[in-house]
């Protein structure tokens, strides 16, 4: 069994029991309802199986540095795998109409790039919430660049289209040299 | 291969530019924004509920700009949604609060009580400053809650489809026009009245049968927009599926059932119940209970995430500082695209300002209460902008009439009951907190376009407060073409403005001491605890949960499950091309056939 489920299930059922004593309408002219002593020791139960469960979550990273290192590796080479397939779309740009640019566009993104975004609490995990969310930023706004290739190809406007691919690609490059320098 | 890239191309292309901020897309974005202000400030005073503009904006904006102008592109018709929605959602923010003082006024006058002294400008200082304050605080949550969280937005994500459907191909534009058409017919079907001999009751339907108990909540809102929701939610909107649960199938019972184990019991009787305006025992948990105890669990659920993903929010800070250095050393930088830090500094001085004043001029508001007023305002508006943009960001769902109802009765406290002051920060932060979520939706859909998120923020600051003076106009008006120059709209007239009604009630229970304190604050506490778990959005989730009726979030709760299963047979692929497209049609199908629904009923009184 998981480390984590024990103090899980701890907190579901605290908060559970904490709930429905706040529920509990109250009397007329009183301020606060009967259940009041019962809901501090839900809260109790509650705050120490949050603590346990932070601690077990967190002391599952430091315990497990092959799991850790193996999430890790898969989701740089998600990045990888994201940066090398715009470069080939780069390198044949100029032999794409606009239907065959969205298409290709979209399977990067379905691809590579959601995989990659969506893993992002292994990034967290890896590199802390800070410099975690750095890279999503800087994640995010490639991807809106080649959401912007998408629409400027479907509008026919090609040469839009490659400005902003081209500024996509180089924040591509950018994020993964940020990740392997913090690496 | 007439439109590969050749040399020539690219140098018309880039002297032409393409078009995003066009003269035409703000015209007719303020043109549109103006038009449904006007029709859904009317709607809302007579049914209670107001529609976002932004999908009728945008196939406007696709008929007129691509097919009449022929010129039009997915970027332009981005900005004129924008302008249109956010136009129109000020209205809403001041539809569901004005009122309510125009029929407290008369209302009071009328049982020979002392009037309230009000004039329109403290007002219109109210809601120009939410209009600011609301477009500023979006700024930095942007990058938090959609390139970092990565929250769904559902509607921004109907829209987006809406905006690329002619350009997707006919696969997509059709699986749209389907879902649209399977949600128009069905909200006629449930408009109609003729699902009634099914059981289906204002478009639910009771699966109870008479053997399950109501306290249980068995019904399902019958909407397919929820639906939609749901489906484009999925895994993420689970956790509010199971708040609903937790509330209506584990709190629920032990409340009704109390009395059973020798306790005091929970529930009053029936007869009992009618007695205190209750009809089922179900209505008495849910507005005495569940829904203010997850009004706190919201606040405190906001609060605690502030806390949580506070270097998320430093980073998000960092990163526009950074764009305001990088925006003047090259045109295609993401400089240019973000607004500044100094953007957001010099809107809340300005915002916090015209608060201040409005405040000020409101009779009997001393400085000092105007100073407190303006800065607990501020702050709590943020606040609740930040919950109403989660609420909306996670399931689609926006909290607004809970977050006046706790706007109005904190102002009542710092003001010492005084309504008039009270109602200018309840009109601010109504109006800033549905404008926090609508532009929310707006970015999420330039996101998915890849508009520069500047060009939005930017029309959105220079246009909403249109929508604020529009409706505080409309309002007035409304109000002196009653008999006698009063009482236009209210309880016996044809605009009943339900909503204002009820926060008449809310004003005269804060007045009279009956604010259910206890459940506020044990909520914040238990929204305080989900927050701080180590799973994203516990706390906003769940205490939203409890604050709506079990029936949407069941049905909410069985878009999430399809959607799950759905990828787990299919895969991703499948859920983008296929789902997505379908539950877009599904949101935008009810919100236009609601629309048509909307203006035909009012014709129909008017002739």
């Amino acid at each position: 069994m998981k480390r984590t489920y024990i103090p899980f299930i701890i907190f579901s059922i605290g908060i559970a029991f904490t709930i429905t004593c706040a529920a509990k309408p109250v009397e007329e002219s009183v301020k606060w309802p009967d259940t009041k002593f019962l809901f501090i020791i839900g809260v109790g139960v509650c705050v120490a199986a949050l603590i346990a469960w932070r601690l077990a979550v967190s002391s599952g990273k430091i315990n497990t540095p092959e799991k850790r290192t193996a999430s890790s590796k898969d989701l740089f080479q998600k990045l990888h795998e994201c940066r090398d397939c715009a470069r080939q779309i780069g390198n044949k740009i100029n032999e794409f109409d606009s239907n065959s640019l969205c298409e290709v566009i979209d399977e990067l993104l379905i691809n590579h790039m959601n995989p990659f975004v969506e893993s992002r609490h292994v990034l967290i995990d890896h590199f802390g919430m800070l410099k975690g969310s750095d890279i999503l930023l800087k994640t995010a706004f490639a991807e809106r660049q080649f959401n912007r290739v998408w629409s400027a190809s479907s509008d026919h406007c090609l040469a839009e289209a490659k400005v902003s691919f081209e500024m996509a690609l180089s924040a591509m490059d950018d994020i993964v040299d940020y990740v392997e320098h913090l690496d | 291969m007439k439109e590969q890239l050749n040399p020539k191309e690219v140098v018309k292309d880039l002297a032409t530019g393409y078009r995003e901020l066009t003269f035409a897309a703000v015209f007719l974005g303020i043109v549109q924004g103006v038009i449904l202000n006007l029709a859904f400030v009317y709607a809302a005073l007579k049914l209670g509920f107001s529609i976002g503009g932004s999908t009728v904006a945008a196939i406007m904006g696709y008929a007129l700009l691509s097919g009449v102008m022929k010129k039009g592109t997915s970027l332009e018709n981005n900005i004129n949604q924008t302008i249109a929605s956010g136009i129109n959602t000020a209205g809403t923010g001041i539809v569901f609060t004005l009122p309510a003082l125009f029929m407290l006024n008369a209302k009071w006058v009328a049982a020979g009580e002392p009037g309230i002294e009000f004039s329109v400008w403290p007002l219109i200082f109210g809601g120009i400053s939410g209009s600011i304050l609301g477009t500023v605080l979006i700024i930095p949550l942007r990058k938090q809650m959609i390139e970092v969280e990565r929250l769904r937005f559902p509607s921004g994500v109907a829209v987006t489809t809406i905006i690329r459907s002619g350009s997707t191909g006919l696969g997509k534009a059709k699986l749209l026009g389907i879902g649209f058409l399977i949600s128009a017919v069905w909200k006629m079907l449930l408009l109609s009245g003729w699902l009634e001999m099914f059981g289906v009751h204002e478009e639910e339907f009771n699966f109870g049968f008479g053997i399950i108990p109501s306290y249980l909540s068995p019904i399902l809102y019958l909407s397919l927009m929820n639906l939609g929701a749901g489906l484009l939610s999925g895994k993420g909107g689970l956790p509010f599926f199971i708040g609903g649960i937790l509330a209506w199938w584990v709190i629920s019972p032990v409340a009704a059932n109390a009395g059973l184990f020798g306790g005091v019991e929970w529930v009053p009787a029936l007869t009992e119940l009618e007695a205190l305006g209750f009809d089922t025992q179900e209505d008495y948990i849910y507005s005495v209970m569940l829904r203010p105890l997850g009004i706190g669990t919201l606040i405190g659920g906001a609060l605690m995430g502030v806390v949580v993903c506070f270097p998320a929010i430093v980073s998000a800070f960092r990163s526009l500082a950074n764009s305001a250095k990088t925006s003047g050393s090259n045109s295609s930088s993401n400089g240019t695209q973000e607004l500044s830090l100094k953007v957001i500094v010099i809107g809340t001085i300005i915002g916090i300002s015209l608060f201040f004043v409005g405040s000020l001029m409101t009779e009997g508001v001393t400085v000092w209460q105007a100073i407190i007023g303006s800065l607990i305002g501020t702050v709590w508006l943020a606040v609740a902008g930040l919950i109403v943009a989660q609420a909306t960001g996670m399931t689609d769902i926006s909290p607004m009439s809970g977050m006046a109802l706790i706007s109005v009765t904190l102002m009542m406290f710092v003001f010492s009951n005084n309504v008039a002051a009270a109602m200018v920060v309840g009109v601010a932060v109504c109006v800033a907190i549905g404008q926090g979520a609508d532009m929310m939706q707006d970015l999420k859909t330039g996101f998915m376009l890849g508009s520069k998120p500047a060009k939005q923020q930017i029309v959105q600051f220079a246009t909403t407060w249109i929508g604020a003076l529009l409706a505080i106009g409309v309002i007035y008006v409304l109000w002196k073409s009653g008999p006698g120059g009063q009482g236009g709209f209210g309880e016996g007239t044809a605009l009943p403005a339900p909503q204002a009604g009820a926060l008449m009630g809310i004003i005269d229970a804060v007045k009279s001491g009956n604010v259910p304190m206890d459940k506020y604050v044990m909520g914040g506490a238990i929204g305080g605890l989900l927050a701080a778990a180590p799973m994203s959005g516990l706390g906003v989730l769940i205490g939203l949960a409890m604050y709506l009726p079990f029936s949407i979030t069941l049905g909410y709760g069985i878009g999430c499950i399809s959607n799950m299963t759905l990828k787990k047979m299919y895969g991703v692929a499948f859920i983008e091309h296929k789902v997505v497209p379908v539950a877009a049609g599904f949101i935008v199908g009810e919100a236009l056939t609601g629309v048509g629904h909307a203006t035909f009923t009012i014709i129909r009184t008017l002739i």
